[in-house]
């Protein structure tokens, strides 16, 4: 592949994929990045799926695959990678749960036959089970409950989607983590960990006829299993003004946060309205050189920093989020209502094309950059296969960014001149309480 | 014999990864980077690996000795490396962002206490636009009143986030107590009053640390020897030939007195250290394995197995070396619940007690080299890194043939070397901080 010059064209990582006879997707991105091998497999299974009452599940079941099987011992296969100078991990969303290991192409075929171990094998013993969810009340405290712009959050989120799960922290409420136990992690593994709901993505120093053979090898005699579609339910409109506030003892600096929530469009025509969000929003909120960042941060001088981002990589929704932090002189209500004043002017202006190109270059060069990382690719990918996108998704961004019109942007941004915020958060002192 | 025994072993190789039966295994890929010096006409010098495979370039930077161990007042090199591209040469601050924005590059300054360091990300083919923008920001910085009070809020604001988060608070006292007043002491972005204290004639002044004969530079990307000598110019031949004088006092040893913070936080937040050994140490990579079986070896450490596998007291605790240059540490840190904080006080003065005095197994420590080996490869996956790591190698004066000085080093160190460097370096109490709810940290346990 080579770029001359602009614009960067379509077809950003050339990705092979196959699968197997049991269901299991395969995808494989041959990069040259030295030896190494990223490894992933990501389950079609997130905190979205959590049962009522059982919030943090998903994540909990994530911890346990670290736990032992028939024929490994607690934390062997961590022990493993790590002795061949490697790195595992694992993250859980709302729609998906992703393990790793990052491992030279020797390793690779055993680290493949550890994954596919657990994937049936686990044990799922009580005095783990205890242990573990101890490990996740830490971790919840340390995340959430130390920090008071995460609980905010929290609040927000849960106003933002007051039926869908979404709004359910992905990590638990605490009262309910609590509680917690063998029975629902076996059902959730049971339901949800089989060949046919799972995506292995093998990104680096490898082919693909190499990853079609150790796929078979490895992960070719898993039997697949009985796997229900995922059932979400759909929030109704937000009618109400919603805004949420916590005013907490340790809060030194205010901020101030509006939230949009979007459904999604992932097979109309309007699909393209997502890069013309990105572009907008970048342009709005993406930095020092942002149109809102030079009009509240340079020429008003009432907040110190400014930003704002479009989500897209949820199944069921979007959000659009924007963060203000007043100067040490202005308050929260009064920063409210400046950003309010102006709101409907900004938002209606024309916005020059110059502005328009240089976000989209801004953005096309990131699809260059992204394949300068041995993760990255197999992260845009497993996001794009669990939330309802294909892999000719993440490949035709660079096209579907330089289709983006005019039209469409103006259409973006009479959306957020039409649409009042869905959630307003604040998050201040106690002594500033209204 | 000997003709056939190549290809009679590369048909046995496909044969075997063609039977079901025996698991595949692939053979490892050869890194074919290689390393080049490059001296520009107007005497900068860098290292260069190129690789056209993608078009693009990293160039990752230093300064040495120019950190905030040379900052009167604190926080001078962060708040003058912030201004830097809020206006240079005939462009205020907004105008230069999205010019750097429109070429679709990326760029950052910055400092830690030792050195000023920074990366410039660019497309093969905005190479020399964005050059001559970072140069603008390195030798014609404007220092504007407004961008200076705009960014000053900026820090302000950033000190009252800092005392939100019992991780920061935690370590920032940790330095505090352990240096001060030594400049190690002082947090590398200052603080309210000094910040505060900053004006525009300091900062130009702080500029001269930004020189050629303290400048350290690594590129990796699509190009070759002779454009790399017209960049490094392009980018850093403005600068002045030598920095001021260079010389840091070594403080003196770490206090060991526990240090307890009360904060309204459900967790307690612990960072703790002793000094460790420089980078160019004999016994460097016999500490590095040390640590590495102690707490820097992820989910496989003995901290991490007892606090968390085995008790489930903490969700992170770990280890890791901290290269200061005069004063290196071995540093830790773990959270855990108020109720459980004694518990995990004494795990920890147990393990550190238990290294001290036994050291490591034989067995932990081939995994130890196994890990250092291995690890170092899989970690160059990109220009960004292999352009930093070309920095560290001219920093520490570690040698182009490195990775294979490093092999050797590793392979030869002893359980004897583990037993003594154990003794020497864990032997010594560790510097404690916690921040939580009020209790009192019963650190009667000396090790």
């Amino acid at each position: 592949m080579t770029f001359s010059s602009s614009p960067i064209t379509a077809a950003v990582f050339h990705p092979h994929s196959f699968t197997l006879a049991n269901g299991l997707q395969v995808v494989v991105i041959e990069q040259n990045l030295g030896d190494a091998v990223c490894h992933m497999i990501w389950y079609k299974v997130g905190g979205g799926d959590d049962p009522q009452g059982q919030s943090g599940l998903a994540h909990f079941m994530e911890h346990l695959m670290f736990k032992s099987t028939d024929t490994l011992e607690t934390g062997e296969f961590s022990r493993f990678v790590t002795k061949h100078g490697g790195r595992d991990n694992a993250f859980t969303s709302y729609d998906y749960t992703a393990y790793f290991q990052i491992v030279a192409r020797s390793e690779l075929g055993d680290v493949m036959g550890m994954e596919a171990d657990r994937m049936k094998n686990l044990r799922l013993r009580d005095e783990d089970i205890l242990t573990e969810r101890n490990v996740i009340l830490e971790e919840r405290k340390s995340r959430t409950d130390t920090n008071p712009s995460a609980l905010l959050h929290e609040a927000a989120a849960a106003s933002l989607y007051n039926h869908h799960p979404y709004g359910t922290p992905l990590i638990g409420w605490q009262h309910e983590i609590a509680r917690l136990n063998g029975d629902n992690v076996a059902d959730f593994y049971e339901r949800f960990y089989h060949p046919n709901n799972s995506i292995v993505i093998l990104s680096g120093a490898i082919t693909n006829e190499e990853a079609r053979r150790l796929a078979e090898f490895y992960y070719g005699d898993i039997e697949r299993g009985d796997v229900t579609p995922r059932q979400r339910v759909t929030d109704p409109p937000i009618i109400t003004e919603r805004t949420v506030r916590l005013h907490d003892a340790r809060v030194q600096q205010p901020m101030l946060r509006y939230y949009w929530r979007l459904p999604k469009h992932r097979h109309d025509e309007s699909r393209a309205n997502d890069e013309a969000l990105s572009i907008l929003t970048h342009y709005l909120g993406g930095g020092a050189s942002s149109r809102l960042y030079e009009q509240w941060v340079v020429d008003d001088g009432v907040a110190v920093s400014v930003a704002m981002s479009f989500d897209s990589w949820g199944r069921d929704y979007d959000d659009i989020v924007l963060s203000v932090i007043p100067v040490a002189d202005v308050t929260l209500e009064e920063l409210n209502a400046h950003i309010r004043t102006q709101w409907r002017t900004i938002m209606s202006e024309t916005i020059p094309t110059d502005d328009m190109e240089r976000v989209r270059q801004h953005l096309l060069a990131e699809a260059v950059y992204a394949q300068d990382s041995l993760m990255m690719p197999a992260y845009l990918f497993g996001i794009a296969l669990t939330t309802g996108g294909t892999l000719a998704d993440v490949e035709e961004f660079p096209d579907r960014l330089n289709d983006v019109t005019m039209a469409q942007l103006n259409d973006a941004a009479a959306f957020l001149h039409d649409t009042h915020p869905h959630v307003t958060a604040q998050l201040d002192k106690p002594d500033a309480a209204p | 014999m000997p003709r056939h025994d190549l290809p009679f072993r590369l048909l046995l190789c496909v044969m075997l990864m063609g039977c079901d039966s025996s698991p595949p295994v692939l053979s490892p890929a050869k890194s074919d980077w290689h390393i080049q010096a490059v001296t520009s006409a107007q005497g900068v010098n860098a290292w260069l690996i190129e690789d056209s495979s993608l078009p693009m370039i990293s160039v990752s930077f230093m300064f040495a000795a120019a950190g905030s161990v040379q900052d009167d007042p604190a926080g001078l090199a962060a708040l003058t490396m912030a201004l830097l591209d809020e206006g240079a040469g005939s462009l205020d601050g907004v105008t230069f962002k999205k010019k750097m924005e429109e070429l679709a590059s990326n760029w950052s300054i910055g400092n830690g206490r030792d050195t000023i360091g920074g990366e410039v990300t660019m497309l093969r083919d905005k190479r020399d636009e964005t050059a001559a923008l970072v140069r603008l920001a390195l030798t014609q910085p404007r220092f504007d009143a407004d961008a200076i009070a705009r960014v000053k809020e900026q820090f302000f604001a950033s000190f009252k986030r800092q005392q939100e988060r019992v991780r920061t608070i935690a370590s920032k006292a940790f330095y505090h107590h352990a240096f001060a007043p030594h400049p190690y002491g002082a947090p590398t972005d200052g603080n309210k009053d000094s910040i505060a204290a900053i004006t525009p004639a300091m900062m130009r002044d702080r500029m001269a640390w930004l020189a050629k004969d303290n400048l350290i530079v690594g590129i990796s990307g699509a190009i070759n020897e002779q454009e790399a000598a017209q960049l490094l110019d392009d980018l850093f031949g403005d600068l002045p030939n030598v920095a001021p004088s260079q010389d840091t006092n070594s403080p003196p040893p770490l206090k060991t007195e526990p240090i307890a913070i009360s904060h309204p936080s459900p967790q307690s937040q612990m960072v703790f250290g002793i000094r460790g050994l420089p980078r160019r140490h004999e016994d460097y990579f016999t500490l590095s394995i040390l640590n590495h079986v102690l707490g820097g070896g992820g989910f496989s450490s003995r901290l991490m197995h007892t606090m968390r596998e085995q008790r489930g007291l903490v969700y992170h605790v770990g280890t890791w070396l901290t290269e200061l240059r005069a004063a290196p540490l071995v540093m830790g840190s773990l959270a855990t619940s108020t109720a459980t904080a004694d518990d995990a006080i004494i795990l920890l003065h147990d393990q550190w007690k238990k290294m001290a005095e036994n050291g490591i197994s034989q067995a932990e420590l081939n995994d130890g080299k196994n890990y250092l080996l291995a690890a170092l490869p899989l970690r160059l996956t990109s220009r960004g890194r292999l352009a930093d790591f070309l920095v560290t190698l001219q920093y520490h004066e570690l040698g182009m043939d490195y990775l294979v000085k490093r092999r050797e080093l590793i392979e030869s160190v002893t359980l004897e070397d583990c037993a003594r460097v154990a003794r020497n370096i864990f032997g010594q109490s560790p510097l404690l901080v916690t921040v939580g709810e009020d209790f009192s940290p019963s650190l009667s346990r000396e090790p």
